[in-house]
């Protein structure tokens, strides 16, 4: 693959990098700046789920056109991240919720708390 | 060996990566509680999942994929024990 060909690859797998990376630097600055511990899991997983994704699938696409094969190693952590991620991000808030870790004081709403 | 990535490109994620492992390690320190600490962790898993995919795809190589793979693994397990120690106290429920 030479030319203009090569070019497009290595811009849509260097954008794809920065994408991944800007998430994870953005979801750990919101878990060093957001005021509790409810906050800091909706920052923090997410930005890293969706980062961790796209540096996977560059990944993907670089192997691939590099020739050394279709990596399934990939694939499989895509999907292990996308299962996992948020289920330990749900029991971690369930677990500090009953054990009473104070909501910020500036929440609005506590539905399970009744109010 | 380099692919048609730019070196630059791969330094600049690095260093970005690299930045959000240190925000990590100061909610590790820092964090009032345990849960916090266990999210940072778990943060900072992914986070070092990521900078080995960028060194592998720096040195063009596939080698390093299943230690992602086996951080990926760890990192959840270990979130849900600690998870279930903060909800109960106890690592198996037994008494349901």
């Amino acid at each position: 693959m030479t030319g203009i060909g090569s070019v497009l690859l290595a811009v849509a797998i260097s954008f794809l990098l920065f994408l991944g990376s800007i998430f994870i630097l953005v979801g750990s600055i919101g878990l060093v700046r957001f005021p509790d511990i409810y906050c800091r899991l909706h920052a923090a997983t997410k930005g890293a789920t969706l980062g961790m994704m796209s540096i996977m699938i560059a990944s993907i696409i670089f192997f691939y056109t590099a020739g050394l094969g279709f990596s399934s190693r990939n694939i499989l952590v895509i999907v292990f991240i996308m299962l996992t991620n948020p289920v330990g991000a749900h029991m971690i808030a369930k677990a500090s919720y009953h054990y009473d870790v104070e909501l910020w004081a500036g929440s609005i709403s506590d539905e399970w708390g009744g109010q | 060996m380099t692919g048609i990535v730019p070196s630059l490109v791969l330094d600049i994620c690095l260093g970005m990566v690299s930045l959000a492992l240190l925000f990590c390690l100061y909610r590790i320190i820092v964090g009032p509680s345990a849960a916090d600490r266990a999210v940072a962790a778990d943060t900072m898993g992914t986070g070092v999942m990521a900078a080995i995919s960028l060194y592998s795809l720096k040195l063009g190589t596939t080698a390093y994929l299943s230690a992602v793979l086996v951080i990926a693994i760890l990192g959840f397990v270990g979130l849900v024990i600690v998870a279930k120690f903060i909800y109960g106290g106890d690592i198996i429920d037994r008494y349901r």
